[in-house]
C-alpha cells in the first residue's frame, strides 16, 4: 500500500521548522516545565515526593494541553487543505485516501509528540528527585499517548465532515466534552455501578488514569483499560474518517449566495432586519453581521430566561426552593460567566473576521484614526451582550442588598482589581492573538494568563498582599497598554498586507 | 496643489519614494506625477512595485522615504484628508459576502459620514453608473467576479472622490466585463474624476489612458504619454490596416506612399502592418491610398506591438 507519510511528515516538518510559533510553543512548554520544578520545590517542603508532584504536573500539564490545543491543531487536517483548495490536487495525484488521511494525520501526531519529547530532561530529573517509580511513568506516557491518537482521530473525522476549521475545531471540542463530561454527570444523577457502562466511561478518560497512575504504590498494568479504549476509539475514528473520505470531499464547496438560516429567518420580519446603516457604521455593520443583530438579542434573552428558570425549577425536586434572593444571586453569576464567554468570543472575532474576510484595507482607508475604527468595532459587538446585561440587572434587582454588600467586599480585597484588570488583559491578548495566528489565539492567551497567574503567586508571596497588587496592577496596565497598542499596529500592517 | 513637468495641476506628485520589505527593496526612489482629470496608467511586470506605490498613495503604508503628495498633501502626515479625497479599489474583493450590494454601499456611504438624502443619492447614483441596480438585493457572495468589481468600484466611489486608485480592476475579468469597465472608466474621466489605474499589461491600457508610468523593480522607466512611448522604438509610426477581404493592389499603393518604410502582411488575414516616417506623411494618407487602391477598408489601428516592444525593452527580463 502506497502510504506516502513520507512527503507529508516531509512537508510538515518543514513548515513547523519555518513557522516562528513553533519555537514560541516549545518554549512556552519549557516554561511551564520549569514552573512545575519550582511549584514542585515549594509544595515539597508540606507533603514530601518531590518527584512525584513534578512528574504529576507534567503530566497534568501534557493531558491538558492535548485536549485545549489538541481540537485546534487536529481538526485542520484536512479542512486546510479543503480552505487551500489543494484537496482536489492531493487526490489527483493518485493517492488513495487511507494514504493522506494516514499521512497527514501521523505527520501532525508526530509534531505533538515533539511537544512531549521536550519534556523529557525533567522526567528524568523527576524520576532523580524519587517519588515516582519507572512503570508509572511508563504508565503515564502510554496513556498520553493513547490520548493523543484518540484526540488526533476525532480530530481527523471532524476535519473530514466540516469545511472550515473552526467549525472543525468546534465540533471536536464538542464531543470531547461530551466524552469527559456526560459520563460522570450522567454518573452523578443516575448513580453508578462497578463494571457497568457508566464506570467504563468514567476510566476511559485519561484524568482519572492519570490519577490511578500517580498514586504512591501504584503496582498495576502500564497498558490499563484507558490506554486500550483510548486507541480503539482511535482506531474507530480512523475507519470512520476513511468511510466518509470521499463523501464528505467529492465537491469543492462553493457558498450559497444566502444568509445563514437564522438570519434568513429573523431578517425576513422588518423589525429584525439590519435595516439602513447607522451613523456608528461600522457597530451597525458588526452588530448586525457579527453578532447577529436584534433578532439574536431576542433570541439570546429569552435562552437565558429559560436557562434561570430550567435550573431554579431543577433544583426544586432536590428539595432546594429558591427564593428571590437566591435566584437573583445564581442569575448574577451565570450572567457574569456567559458575560466572559461572550466578549472572549467576540474578542476573538472582532477583528479576526475582518482579517478572515480580507476586508480590513477597505475599512482602514476610511477616514478615521485607527483606534477609532477600532472602538466602533468593539462597540457594535459589545451590544450583543445586552440580553445578558439585562438579565443581569434582573439578578441586581432580586438580590437586592445582599448584591451590594457582596460587591462592597469584594472590592475591600486587595486582589479584586488585579483580577478584574487580569480579564481584561485577557480579552486584549485575544484580540491580538486573533491577529497574529491563523489558531488557537484562545489556548495561547489562556495559556499566558495561567503562567502569569503563577507568576503573580510568586511575587505575592515575596512582596506580601497590598505591595504584590499594586506592583501587578501597574504591570498589567503597562502590558495592557503594550498589547493595544501592539493591535492597532497589528491592523495597520495587515490592511496593507491585503 | 503642485504642477506636473508640463505645468498642469497634478493630482499626484511622487518624489523619490522608497519603500523595502524587510530587506527586498520594492521602491528605490520612484517619482512621478499625475495631472488632474486624466486617466494615467501605471504599468509594471509582476513585483515590480506597482501595488506598493499604490498602497503609499492610498495611505495603507508610510513611505520610508521620499515624498507622496495626492491634491499637494503629505500622504504620511496628513493621511485622514487624503483619504476623504480618495477612492481605492484593491486588487481583492475587499467587500462583506454577508451583505447585500445595497447593504454594502450603504454601509460604506455611512462610514464615510453620508447622511440622509445625500446617502441615498449616493447609493442610487452609483447602482445606476455601475448597472447593479437590478441586483441591490443580491448577496454579494452570490456576484460574478465582473459585478464584484462593479459593485469594488461603487465602493470605492460612494464618497465622491476626486481620484480613483484602482489595482488591476481588469484582472480576472471576461473580454466582456473588460470592456464594460472600461467604458465606466471612461465615463468617470468625462465627469472630471482622475483615474489611476494599474495593470500588468501596456496594451490592455493603451486605449483607455491619456499617460502612463511604467516601472520595473522598483525603478520608473518612463513617465509621460502613451504617445511619447512610440518615439522610443523609434522616430516611426505603426499601424494595422485590415480590409474587408485581400486586396493585393492596396499594399502596392501603400508601398509606392511616400514616407511609407516598410509593408507586411499580416500571415492568415487580410491586414497588412506598416511602419512610415511621422515627419513625410500622416494617417489622412494612408488611408487615402487604400480607399484610392479600391480597398474595403474594415478597420485601421495604432500597433500595439510597439507598444508591447517599447515595454519589452523598458522592462527587464526575468523574475525580480
Amino acid at each position: 500500500m502506497n502510504v506516502a507519510l513520507t512527503p507529508f511528515l516531509r512537508r510538515s516538518l518543514r513548515t513547523h521548522c519555518r513557522a516562528g510559533k513553533t519555537y514560541l510553543i516549545r518554549g512556552g512548554m519549557l516554561l511551564a516545565m520549569l514552573a512545575s520544578v519550582a511549584s514542585a520545590q515549594v509544595t515539597a517542603r508540606f507533603i514530601g515526593a518531590p518527584g512525584l508532584v513534578l512528574f504529576s504536573s507534567i503530566v497534568w500539564i501534557s493531558a491538558f494541553l492535548i485536549c485545549l490545543g489538541g481540537p485546534a491543531y487536529f481538526a485542520s487536517i484536512i479542512t486546510e487543505e479543503k480552505e487551500q483548495m489543494t484537496l482536489g490536487l492531493l487526490k489527483m495525484t493518485g493517492l488513495r485516501p487511507v494514504s493522506i488521511l494516514l499521512g497527514k494525520s501521523t505527520s501532525q501526531m508526530l509534531g505533538a509528540i515533539a511537544l512531549l519529547l521536550v519534556q523529557l530532561p525533567f522526567t528524568v530529573l523527576s524520576i532523580t528527585l524519587g517519588g515516582v517509580s519507572l512503570p508509572q511513568v511508563t504508565a503515564a506516557y502510554l496513556a498520553l499517548v493513547a490520548h493523543l491518537v484518540f484526540v488526533t482521530n476525532l480530530g481527523l473525522v471532524c476535519s473530514v465532515v466540516c469545511r472550515r476549521s473552526r467549525r472543525a475545531a468546534t465540533l471536536t471540542v464538542v464531543l470531547l466534552l461530551a466524552f469527559y463530561f456526560v459520563p460522570p454527570l450522567a454518573a452523578a444523577v443516575l448513580g453508578t455501578t462497578p463494571g457497568g457502562l457508566l464506570d467504563w466511561a468514567q476510566q476511559a478518560s485519561v484524568f482519572a488514569r492519570r490519577r490511578a497512575v500517580l498514586t504512591t504504590g501504584f503496582s498495576g498494568s502500564a497498558v490499563g483499560f484507558q490506554v486500550l479504549s483510548n486507541l480503539a476509539l482511535g482506531a474507530f475514528f480512523f475507519v470512520l474518517a476513511w468511510a466518509g473520505f470521499e463523501r464528505f470531499t467529492r465537491t469543492v464547496e462553493v457558498p450559497a449566495a444566502r444568509r445563514a438560516r437564522a438570519l434568513r429567518r429573523t431578517w425576513g420580519l422588518r423589525l429584525f432586519g439590519p435595516g439602513r446603516a447607522w451613523k456608528n457604521a461600522l457597530a451597525w455593520k458588526d452588530f448586525h453581521f457579527m453578532v447577529g443583530g436584534k433578532g439574536m438579542l431576542l433570541l439570546k434573552f429569552i435562552l437565558y430566561g429559560l436557562l434561570l428558570g430550567g435550573i431554579a425549577r431543577a433544583v426544586d425536586p432536590l428539595g432546594v426552593s429558591m427564593n428571590a434572593e437566591e435566584f437573583g444571586a445564581m442569575a448574577i453569576q451565570l450572567m457574569l460567566f456567559i458575560g466572559f464567554i461572550e466578549v472572549t468570543l467576540c474578542s476573538s472575532r472582532v477583528f479576526g473576521t475582518e482579517r478572515k474576510w480580507g476586508t480590513l484595507s477597505s475599512v482602514m482607508i476610511l477616514p478615521k484614526r485607527t483606534w477609532q475604527i477600532a472602538y466602533a468595532k468593539v462597540a457594535g459587538c459589545l451590544l450583543a451582550l445586552l440580553p445578558t446585561l439585562a438579565w443581569f440587572c434582573v439578578g441586581v434587582g432580586l438580590a437586592g442588598d445582599d448584591f451590594f454588600e457582596g460587591l462592597a467586599w469584594f472590592f475591600s480585597e486587595p486582589f479584586a482589581y488585579y483580577a478584574i484588570l487580569q480579564v481584561v488583559f485577557f480579552w486584549h491578548l485575544v484580540a491580538y492573538f486573533s491577529l497574529v495566528l491563523r489558531r488557537g489565539g484562545l489556548l495561547l492567551a489562556f495559556a499566558v494568563c495561567l503562567f502569569g497567574n503563577w507568576l503573580s503567586l510568586v511575587v505575592f508571596f515575596l512582596l506580601g498582599e497590598w505591595a504584590a497588587a499594586g506592583g501587578l496592577i501597574l504591570a498589567l496596565l503597562g502590558l495592557m497598554a503594550f498589547v493595544h497598542y501592539r493591535i492597532l499596529r497589528r491592523l495597520e500592517l495587515l490592511a496593507a498586507a491585503e | 496643489m503642485t504642477k506636473t513637468d508640463d505645468g498642469t495641476d497634478a493630482v499626484v506628485q511622487v518624489r523619490g519614494l522608497c519603500y523595502s520589505y524587510k530587506t527586498t527593496p520594492a521602491l528605490k526612489g520612484v517619482a512621478f506625477s499625475v495631472a488632474e482629470q486624466c486617466i494615467h496608467g501605471f504599468v509594471g511586470p509582476n513585483g515590480a512595485g506597482k501595488t506598493t506605490t499604490l498602497k503609499i498613495l492610498a495611505t495603507l503604508l508610510k513611505p520610508q522615504g521620499g515624498q507622496a503628495l495626492v491634491f499637494g498633501l503629505d500622504v504620511k502626515r496628513r493621511y485622514r484628508q487624503v483619504r476623504r479625497r480618495i477612492g481605492f479599489m484593491p486588487d481583492h474583493s475587499g467587500l462583506y459576502q454577508d451583505m447585500t450590494v445595497f447593504e454594502c454601499l450603504d454601509f460604506f456611504a455611512a462610514a464615510y459620514g453620508l447622511r440622509g438624502g445625500r446617502r441615498d443619492r449616493a447609493v442610487g447614483d452609483l447602482l445606476e453608473l455601475t448597472d447593479m441596480a437590478g441586483r441591490k438585493d443580491s448577496l454579494v457572495k452570490g456576484l460574478s467576479r465582473g459585478m464584484m468589481q462593479r459593485l469594488n468600484l461603487a465602493r470605492a466611489l460612494v464618497h465622491d472622490p476626486d481620484l480613483l486608485l484602482l489595482d488591476e480592476p481588469a484582472s480576472g475579468l471576461d473580454p466582456r466585463a473588460r470592456i464594460e469597465l472600461t467604458e465606466i472608466l471612461r465615463e468617470l474621466s468625462r465627469m472630471g474624476k482622475t483615474v489611476f489605474i494599474s495593470s500588468h499589461i501596456l496594451s490592455e491600457l493603451a486605449d483607455l489612458c491619456d499617460s502612463v508610468t511604467i516601472i520595473d523593480r522598483g525603478v520608473v522607466k518612463y513617465s509621460g504619454s502613451v504617445r511619447g512611448l512610440h518615439s522610443l522604438t523609434g522616430e516611426h509610426a505603426s499601424y494595422v490596416v485590415t480590409l474587408e477581404d485581400e486586396h493585393p493592389p492596396t499594399q502596392e499603393a501603400l508601398e509606392g506612399l511616400e514616407g511609407v518604410l516598410s509593408v507586411t502582411k499580416v500571415e492568415g488575414q487580410s491586414s497588412y502592418r506598416l511602419a512610415f516616417d511621422r515627419s513625410k506623411t500622416d494617417t489622412n494618407a494612408i488611408l487615402r491610398a487604400v480607399l484610392e487602391s479600391g480597398g474595403r477598408l474594415a478597420s485601421f489601428r495604432e500597433d500595439t506591438r510597439v507598444l508591447s516592444q517599447a515595454f519589452m525593452e523598458l522592462t527587464e527580463p526575468g523574475v525580480p
